[in-house]
């Protein structure tokens, strides 16, 4: 009876999404399931040689390195972004600590690795540092492993674990915290037992905001990690630009992508839950 | 009261995440400012800053073909990410869920796949890698980003605006123009200033989809860091830091000021 | 403007497989003060929203001044809504907000500012024309979405619990206003609220409505004092409901049998014969106490019992008398003429409870 206009205002972002989001996605599946061409590209043959490739011992050992180092650096983001946000969440001046945490992520993100580079390189400010004072004798090199990678991943992507982790501990109610000191548990426990309980939803999505950017991290390993501190973001534009084997790059990104989706999966299965949860009490308590 | 409650744990992890983030910046400051080449301090000299601004003829080439595909694709993707939170929101639409976890995921993909993806696209079609192409990878990320935020000023509103406007007589391009538009103008600026921010600062999409020549200002710094540490870089931080801040803080006061009324 | 009538046939509405509305008929006269009462889930909002043209019945028909609308869209109806929540544009003046229809129809700015003038000064908020919504009180808003609402000439104005979310005083003040602004205006006013005193206070007649049904229609007093089932009885005011049968019938009068506080004489009514049951309603207000016998009559019931509870509320107190089996009972006690301390009423008092028999009403027989 009523003209539903909707369609008209979605038809633009439903295309263009198509175009260059879903079938580029489309693509990348598929191709991670054909032959390699010669000179790049594919050939139209259905072939698993890319997913073969991908459980080579070498592979793995870079996958397995992915693994750690953004395991790593989400615990250590979690780790930081927790008390922080606890922190900023407590504070009076809300607004003005988060503009505090907010102002150093709107500098480029290059820059802010440049920055490492700057501090930890072999020329770097702390090397200088450190030599001026007598405490070396010779260059450290600090750059090009493991360890760097995980320090500026963390630094690129805390503040996305702060952020989520703040709105949902500003919405907690802290008398929550004093009913369970009144009730006996120490201020540890309450924090175990209570606080955290409640704020689950939140450090899901920061484990999740941190976690999937540094498993696809390629900038910050291509600059900062050495050969032993390769991510597989590297290995995909690798294939993709110097070795030419389009369907592993493809095959790799689209197991990227799963994980990806899997993550957002049991975060939004999670969401609901906890909120058909909260829905649940008030009827529980009434009866 | 809460003040003395709270932690030390806290506070000193605060603190130091506040270190933390602001101990590489102001390095980068302090040596922008060095007369010598290296990171030891050789006394004060305003000589980068100098060759920052007159003599990188390259730098400021990249920078305006950051501008323009900033701009242009800030500009089509709060259009097309404005409209289509309207239609999802206020219509009853088909498939509602798998568009709105469509616009959503973009946001969550590691920016390496859109990439990729974009790449083999770009290359399957035949279409030339250019300015042309980053400027169609922009817009595609940018897009969602516009659409979180329109949805999220949407769901502010009650739907009884919408029934009170067609109500009082309004026809459906007057909804649209009197009230939609004008309730969500705010979160219309903040789309459009996002996208621009995003797309003068990303790096890794446009790496895979810019074909030779098509040099934005993330790939020409990415092109200098690779040759090691350089004051001019140090400047251009200097230069960009305090560009954003401004930025954030003149945006900041828009909004009270927008808000006050 | 005029008011016109309101004719609902035969209403029907489902959301999915849930019947929110069954076989709705109403009739609402021109110009009348029209309430639809009930608690919250019983559909009196669907049926506003059907009236107004925010969806569509599932099956029957409105009509207007005898014009069938069921069909026609909200800005094609002339009935404009005040919405419970305000719905005022956040974007707008005060006076914007308020000439919104007219700019719509693009009039010509000076008939615009008159009648926006006239009508914010019929809801008194000259003073208030260039604040934005969200610099205005909750009464200050509603009163907005009121002036809004009128300014159209519509022929019939509906209102959605529109006094709900603000404070019991200011609730009083808005409620009066909203009278003299009926009684000026002269339109059909269609007033949804869940609070009794509000729909009893200023309504020329109510629909009782439960579960999808309108159980009853008419006068603020009809339904206090005559209400059809116990359901209404129970919902208007305050009320003991007590169930009995009938066990003797004399020319006229029937005895019937009470749960727990013995024979009741009634007034005969067509209606009763023996052995049916009976569901009588005996407001607390009929019911009087006190600690020495009263004299005995044969129009009145005396029981006997103690005071179990006391709630003291200024003037008077709800007083819950139990009897020698259980049997609860309320009284509304007042305090005007107790002069004395020794004569105030305490709990454990024994006391005697008596009404009037006329003051028992036969709420429903099945």
């Amino acid at each position: 009876m009523k003209k539903n206009y909707g369609y008209y205002y979605i038809t633009p972002l439903a295309l263009w999404l198509s175009l260059f989001f879903v079938i580029p996605l489309g693509i990348i599946f598929i191709f991670s399931f054909l032959e390699k061409g010669l000179y790049g590209g594919v050939n139209l043959h259905f072939s698993l040689a890319a997913y073969k490739a991908l459980i080579s011992p070498s592979l793995l050992k870079i996958l397995w390195a992915t693994l750690y180092m953004a395991t790593a650096s989400t615990f250590l983001i979690i780790m930081l972004a927790l008390p922080t946000a606890y922190f900023i969440a407590r504070s009076q001046h809300k607004n003005a600590l988060l503009f505090l945490i907010i102002i150093p992520f709107w500098t480029n993100f290059l820059i802010r690795i440049y920055a490492w580079i700057a501090i930890l390189g072999n020329n770097g400010f702390l090397n200088q540092f450190l030599l001026k004072l007598g405490l070396i004798h010779d260059y450290i090199q600090f750059l090009y492993n493991p360890l760097a990678v995980i320090i500026v991943i963390t630094y690129t992507y805390l503040p996305f674990a702060i952020l989520p982790l703040y709105s949902t501990i500003e919405k907690f109610d802290f008398s929550l915290l004093e009913a369970a000191r009144d009730l006996g548990s120490s201020k540890f426990q309450s924090i175990l037992l209570v606080l955290l309980p409640n704020i689950r939803s939140g450090i899901f999505s920061a484990v999740l905001f941190s976690f999937i950017p540094a498993f696809g991290a390629y900038a910050i390993p291509a600059l900062v990690g050495g050969s032993s501190s390769f991510m597989l973001g590297n290995i995909i534009a690798r294939e993709l630009t110097v070795t030419r084997n389009w369907p592993l790059a493809s095959a790799i990104s689209t197991v990227l992508t799963l994980v990806t989706m899997l993550g957002v999966l049991v975060f939004m299965r999670q969401n609901s839950l906890s909120s058909r949860k909260q829905t649940k009490e008030p009827s529980t308590n009434n009866a | 009261m809460h003040n003395s409650k709270r932690g030390l744990y806290s506070t000193s992890l605060f603190i130091f995440t506040l270190i933390f983030f602001y101990t590489p910046l102001l390095v980068l400051t302090f040596f922008s400012f060095n007369a010598s080449k290296t990171m030891v301090w050789q006394g004060f000299s305003w000589q980068w800053y100098q060759q920052l601004f007159l003599d990188s003829p390259n730098l400021w080439d990249a920078f305006s073909k950051s501008l323009i595909i900033a701009i242009s694709s800030a500009t089509v993707s709060t259009i097309i990410g404005t409209l289509g939170a309207i239609g999802l929101y206020w219509y009853s639409i088909k498939f509602k869920k798998t568009i709105n976890l469509i616009a959503f995921l973009p946001l969550l993909l590691p920016e390496i796949i859109l990439g990729v993806s974009l790449l083999i696209f770009f290359a399957g079609i035949g279409l030339k890698l250019g300015l042309f192409t980053i400027f169609l990878a922009h817009t595609t990320f940018n897009i969602p980003y516009v659409f979180l935020i329109i949805m999220s000023r949407l769901d502010e509103f009650d739907n009884s605006i919408i029934e009170a406007a067609h109500d009082l007589g309004a026809k459906e391009l007057d909804v649209l123009f009197k009230i939609i538009l004008p309730m969500c103008f705010p979160a219309i600026m903040a789309g459009f200033l996002i996208s621009v921010t995003l797309s003068l600062e990303d790096f890794v999409i446009t790496f895979f989809v810019a074909g030779p020549g098509a040099t934005t200002l993330p790939l020409y710094i990415y092109s200098m860091i690779r040759f090691g540490v350089s004051p001019i870089i140090n400047c251009l931080s200097v230069i960009l830091i305090v560009g954003s801040i401004l930025l954030a803080i003149s945006t900041v006061k828009f909004y009270k000021y927008l808000f006050q009324k | 403007m005029i008011g016109s009538p309101v004719r609902i046939e035969n209403v029907n509405k489902f959301f999915g497989k849930f019947q929110v509305l069954k076989n709705i008929n109403l009739e609402i006269k021109k110009g009348e003060f029209f309430s639809l009462l009930g608690p919250s889930g019983c559909g009196k909002t669907t049926l506003l929203r059907l009236i107004a043209g925010f969806e569509p019945p599932s099956s029957g028909g409105i009509f207007l001044s005898d014009n069938n609308v069921t069909n026609l869209p909200p800005n094609e109806r002339p009935v404009n809504t005040v919405f419970q929540n305000y719905a005022l544009f956040p974007h707008l003046s005060v006076f914007e907000n308020v000439a919104f229809p007219l700019r719509l129809e693009k009039t010509k700015n000076q008939e615009v500012v008159e009648n926006v003038k006239y009508y914010l000064n019929l809801v008194k908020l000259n003073d208030h024309a260039q604040k934005f919504p969200s610099q205005l009180s909750g009464g200050q808003k509603q009163r907005v979405a009121i002036a809004r609402a009128l300014i159209n000439q519509p022929n019939v104005l509906l209102l959605d619990e529109p006094l709900s979310a603000l404070d019991a005083k200011l609730r009083q003040q808005l409620l009066v206003e909203l009278d003299t602004i009926h009684d000026e205006v002269g339109i059909t006013f269609i007033y949804v609220t869940h609070d009794q005193q509000e729909a009893l206070g200023v309504s020329d007649r109510i629909a009782i409505m439960n579960d999808g049904h309108v159980l009853q229609v008419g006068t603020s007093r009809e339904i206090y004092e005559k209400p059809v089932n116990s359901f209404v009885a129970n919902f208007i005011g305050e009320t003991n409901l007590l169930t009995g049968t009938i066990i003797l019938q004399t020319a006229s009068h029937v005895c019937a049998q009470v749960e727990d506080i013995g024979e009741i004489s009634l007034p005969l009514t067509p209606t009763l014969s023996s052995g049916k049951i009976l569901k009588l309603s005996l407001r607390p207000e009929s019911i009087k106490v006190s600690k020495t016998p009263p004299l005995k009559s044969e129009n009145i019931h005396i029981i006997e019992g103690t005071i179990d509870e006391i709630i003291y509320g200024g003037f008077q107190s709800k007083l819950f008398i139990k009897t020698s089996n259980n049997f609860v009972i309320k009284s509304l006690h007042s305090h005007i003429g107790e002069c004395n301390a020794d004569n105030y009423l305490k709990w454990k008092d024994k006391v005697y409870a008596w009404w009037n028999i006329q003051d028992v009403y036969l709420a429903e027989v099945s």
